[in-house]
């Protein structure tokens, strides 16, 4: 019964969210195009923080990634949209594999701080060697347009974005629900609350671990494939930051890690929050960091898992009256 | 010649760089025990370097500076514990994330106070003296010192006074600590304090040397909590061994490689040594 | 604080007509159609009130994050040129409007969303652009797309070549340029045989890069390379590197890695002389620096101290900018300017204001009549042109300036020899007007 409720909310709001962009001006359809994207990215996180309870401060690795990886398709082989995105999802899945095989042998902080030095080791990689991403300076490069029927589909243009980042913002939620409720999202759950009696009870925990991982790097290359590929068209170093690291972090916390509609929610208040306060307010990163603390004291579990506590507690003592 | 030179004067200054880098973690390493994954750290040294250039700046006195600055980051140390992390200490994760917020919120109060440009201590010596040929400075050595005598310090408070008895059984187990009738919640409170201030003198030795920027504190903290996981959490001798193997990494590699690509060699290095010892090579 | 600058005001009154000092006198030598009428306190003839649709003119600056004291500088220029120009009666008759400063926090995807912002949100004309290359160079196909004129303040010699297009004007210099304008000199006047210490990512590579070249063509020699990386901490295992028998060290290096540069140059007892860009230390008080700075060279785009460019101009684009003579925040004594930079978007307002009433540009569908009367554009040194003589080319719209040879003197930057625009100029890599 609930579940049913959850697909009506979620085709509502996917609705809107179509409807309204013709009324939307061009600058908030890029920023809803972002906010979608970045969901994927967030959703990705959630998948590794959330349900399986490890915390990666290196994602920027693989946002990176994707987009660099579009970056080069797209500006030394001309490959067309898909293609890149494709390609750029496989690589941050292989190197996610790769990171993944040596970061899942620690736990709790010491993954914290193992994920930062691979990226820190990545960021000085595409740093001094150019020709990855271009270094600090970067490099922009064109999406070759799609020719059907006589029309012409360009990846530049911002409506045609926003729904291809609509569309894979769709697929992507489809997916993660759908990692999320299987059996296997099940046990991830069951590692998180207690590592040690996952593995008594015969799970291979290493395992799913290192799947959990990279199932959360492939979707961190998307999202970043996908911002390359319809909102920034550029790519450089600076995508391997620690700071990159730290926005799906702040996202997913402050929407609720471990609900499902979270790291979304979160997204979209942490972008919109600075969009509105950086313009019209000088010290806005101090009221960021005002937000964070407050959040994060104030709500467990973010504003989301406060919601649904809220809610059931709501509808327990409805029952028991 | 002179390759051998750089070997011996970057294996030396490994050492003294090693130990003023154990003087800015050491602090680290205190709060961690407490499972209190501090990632201001970094802010808290700068913090204390940016008091501290103000105070040395009207006062003109060096000595009086660095007090000034030990013991105001202590009493802000002091408002953190006791502000934001009190009601959420049993929960690292958010403990991380909420200091991950008071980041943005120290960075920008020193942009506003201290500015976006640079600034430098005056060392309070400028002596150096001569080996195989090479000039190295006096502070460095005096500043390795100290380090040496906190630590010495630190350990003797820890392991020789009643206090630091109660700060090793609260951090070992808290519950028990607080039933044998230790006032736990006192004792993180100063431990962090100490910390802090700890953090502080480790920004306004070291000024003098790296200069001060508003935005410096972020990459300290990836650097201190490299060193204290490399070393083992709560493990001073740890700390110290980790920040001179850092320090030496450096120090050698780089004189014998491009520098960026050595920098990434000890970085792969620090990968291996966690994976081999996955609590740290002290752990306790 | 007023009253202090009113009665410099008034003293220079009295002595504008004469000319005040031996240094003017060079800098009078490139202009010799200034006359003492054109002087700002001379001008405010009454002009009628600016009306019509405001000219919008956006700001992508660094508040926060590593260049944060650029965008400071940069915010306050801005806003002076602007009062300027609406005070003497606006754009062609229309006000202008500053909308900014739009924030980069350093990063260059942040950056380009408020390029994105600036341009389809706040519908600016123009938008005067950030000092990070990387955000110079995303926010460039930006300018292009949506048919917005932008005016970076990035060094990476790319934002005029390859990475640039014909909706990208740069009015300050390079890294190319700069090391045309400086080599000659410091090749000639300091030495042969160099070290070069620069960190290891686009900007520093790149001056390595034009500087080598540069010292070959002389006959001369590199002989070290030393990279720095970008998060190193402890210098010495990188000065320690430099050579003894060198005769001169070519150092580039920003914010606080520039302070550790020098002190750990002078702690290891190396004695060849510095040179560096002013890039190395705009922004950076040199005072406190004491010995550890004396005595080295650098190359100036316009000198940090009134004395430097003693011109009715300076002076008064110093005032309006709240600037003393020796380049430090009135007011705030500890704020240095960074007065090499800060200077290229107040004059991108009076260059765009002369470009506007030339080309009888009135909205974005006149871009093109407007970037081919600043392609080829000369403006002579004046009002709302302190810096001097520009000059922008039209293939690669890279403007060329003078700029100075300085040394630090007892703590202070002292102009020793002005180098002329045409010193700088090198042959341009691509020609935008026909692509």
């Amino acid at each position: 019964m609930r579940e049913r409720y959850y697909y009506i909310g979620f085709v509502i709001a996917i609705a809107v969210i179509a409807l309204i962009q013709p009324f939307l001006n061009y600058f908030y359809k890029i920023l809803v195009t972002q906010i979608l994207i970045y969901s994927i990215f967030a959703m990705g996180f959630n998948i590794l923080f959330g349900y399986t309870g490890e915390l990666s401060f290196g994602h920027a690795i693989f946002f990176g990634l994707g987009a660099t990886v579009v970056g080069l398709c797209a500006d030394h082989l001309s490959l067309g949209f898909l293609t890149s995105i494709v390609i750029a999802t496989i690589v941050a899945l292989g190197a996610a594999w790769l990171i993944g095989f040596f970061a899942i042998r620690v736990t709790g902080l010491y993954f914290a701080i193992i994920t930062i030095i691979f990226s820190q080791i990545i960021y000085l990689a595409t740093l001094n060697w150019k020709w990855i991403a271009g270094g600090d300076d970067g490099f922009t490069f064109r999406i070759p347009s799609w020719k059907i029927m006589g029309m012409t589909v360009s990846f530049h243009n911002l409506q045609i974005a926003y729904y291809f980042g609509l569309l894979f913002f769709v697929l992507s939620f489809l997916l993660y629900k759908r990692i999320i409720d299987s059996p296997y999202g099940k046990v991830l759950k069951s590692i998180r609350e207690n590592e040690g009696r996952a593995s008594v009870v015969g799970y291979n925990v290493m395992r799913l671990k290192l799947t959990s991982f990279i199932i959360s790097g492939g979707f961190g290359g998307l999202s970043g494939a996908l911002y390359a590929a319809l909102v920034s068209h550029y790519t450089s170093a600076n995508l391997f930051t620690i700071a990159v690291s730290g926005n799906p972090v702040i996202w997913t916390l402050v929407g609720g890690a471990g609900t499902v509609i979270g790291p979304v929610i979160g997204t979209g208040i942490m972008v919109l929050f600075i969009h509105f306060i950086s313009t019209t307010i000088r010290e806005y990163l101090m009221l960021i960091g005002i937000l964070i603390i407050v959040v994060i004291v104030a709500t467990p579990r973010g504003i989301m898992g406060s919601l649904i506590t809220y809610y059931r507690r709501k509808t327990e003592n409805e029952a028991m009256a | 010649m002179v390759m051998i030179g750089q070997i011996v004067i970057g294996g030396l200054n490994g050492i003294v760089w090693g130990l003023i880098l154990a003087l800015i973690t050491i602090g680290l390493t205190l709060i961690l025990s407490m499972d209190i994954p501090n990632v201001a750290h970094g802010e808290l040294y700068m913090i204390g370097a940016v008091i501290g250039y103000f105070a040395i700046d009207y006062l003109g006195f060096f000595w009086i500076g660095l007090l000034i600055a030990m013991f105001t980051v202590a009493l802000i140390g002091m408002g953190i514990e006791r502000g934001v992390l009190r009601t959420i200490e049993k929960d690292p994760i958010r403990i991380l994330i909420a200091t991950f917020g008071l980041i943005f919120v120290f960075q920008h109060v020193a942009l506003l106070t201290f500015g976006g440009a640079p600034r430098r201590i005056d060392p309070p010596m400028t002596a150096s003296f001569s080996i195989f040929g090479f000039h190295y400075p006096l502070y460095r050595i005096f500043v390795a010192l100290i380090s040496v005598i906190v630590l010495l310090g630190l350990y003797l408070f820890l392991y020789r006074t009643k206090f630091g008895l109660w700060i090793r059984a609260s951090t070992q187990n808290r519950d028990m600590a607080m039933a044998m009738g230790i006032p736990v919640n006192a004792i993180f409170m100063w431990t962090f304090a100490l910390g802090a201030a700890l953090a502080s003198v480790g920004g306004v030795l070291s000024s003098p040397i790296i200069a001060i920027e508003y935005s410096m504190g972020l990459e300290m903290t990836v650097l201190a909590f490299i060193i204290v996981i490399i070393g083992g959490i709560g493990s001073l001798k740890g700390t110290l061994i980790g920040a001179i193997l850092i320090g030496e990494l450096e120090g050698i590699s780089s004189a014998l490689l491009n520098p960026t690509i050595a920098r990434m060699i000890s970085l792969i290095v620090l990968v291996i040594v966690l994976i081999a010892r996955p609590r740290g090579l002290f752990s306790k | 604080m007023r009253g202090q600058w009113d009665i410099t005001r008034r003293d220079f009154l009295k002595g504008v007509a004469v000319g005040s000092s031996i240094l003017v006198g060079s800098s009078l030598l490139g202009c010799a159609e200034k006359k003492p009428e054109e002087t700002p306190t001379a001008t405010p003839t009454k002009e009628e009130k600016p009306s019509g649709k405001p000219i919008r003119i956006g700001g992508q600056f660094e508040m926060t994050g590593l260049l944060a004291t650029y965008g400071y500088w940069y915010d306050k220029a801005v806003k002076a040129a602007i009062n300027k120009v609406n005070s003497e009666g606006g754009i062609a008759g229309r006000p202008v409007e500053y909308v900014g400063p739009e924030d980069t926090q350093t990063k260059a995807d942040v950056g380009a969303e408020k390029m994105k912002k600036l341009v389809l949100e706040d519908n600016v004309d123009f938008v005067l652009g950030s000092v990070h290359s990387g955000i110079c160079i995303a926010s460039a196909p930006i300018a292009e797309q949506f048919n917005t004129l932008y005016f970076p303040t990035g060094m990476s010699h790319s934002i005029t070549a390859s990475k640039g297009n014909r909706h990208v004007f740069r009015l300050i210099t390079e890294v190319r340029l700069q090391v045309e304008a400086a080599g000659d000199w410091v090749l000639e006047n300091i030495g042969k045989k160099w070290a070069i210490a620069y960190l290891d990512y686009a900007w520093g590579q790149s001056h390595d890069k034009w500087f080598t070249k540069k010292v070959e063509e002389h006959g001369g020699e590199v002989a070290a390379h030393i990279p720095i990386p970008l998060d190193a901490k402890d210098l010495v295992p990188y000065v320690s590197k430099i050579p003894d028998n060198v005769e001169a060290v070519y150092y580039a290096t920003l914010g606080s890695k520039t302070i550790g540069f020098l002190n750990t140059y002078r702690d290891l007892g190396k004695e060849a002389e510095l040179f560096s860009v002013i890039c190395a230390n705009d922004g950076i008080d040199t005072e406190p620096l004491k010995d550890i700075i004396e005595g080295q060279w650098m190359l100036e785009y316009m000198p940090r101290r009134l004395e430097g460019l003693d011109t009715p101009y300076n002076r008064e684009f110093r005032e309006a900018c709240g600037v003393d003579p020796e380049g430090r925040e009135i007011g705030n004594p500890k704020n240095v300017i960074v007065g090499s930079h800060y200077w290229a978007h107040y004059e991108t307002v009076f260059l765009l204001k002369k470009a506007i009433e030339e080309s009888g540009w009135e909205s974005k569908d006149d871009n093109m009549a407007l970037i081919e009367t600043l392609e080829d554009m000369r403006v002579k040194e004046g009002p709302g042109f302190p810096q001097g003589p520009a000059y922008m080319r039209k293939e690669d719209h890279q403007a060329f300036v003078r700029t100075w040879m300085s040394r630090v003197e007892n703590g202070k930057l002292v102009v020793k020899k002005e180098i002329p625009l045409e010193d700088s100029i090198y042959p341009p890599e691509i020609d935008y007007t026909k692509m």
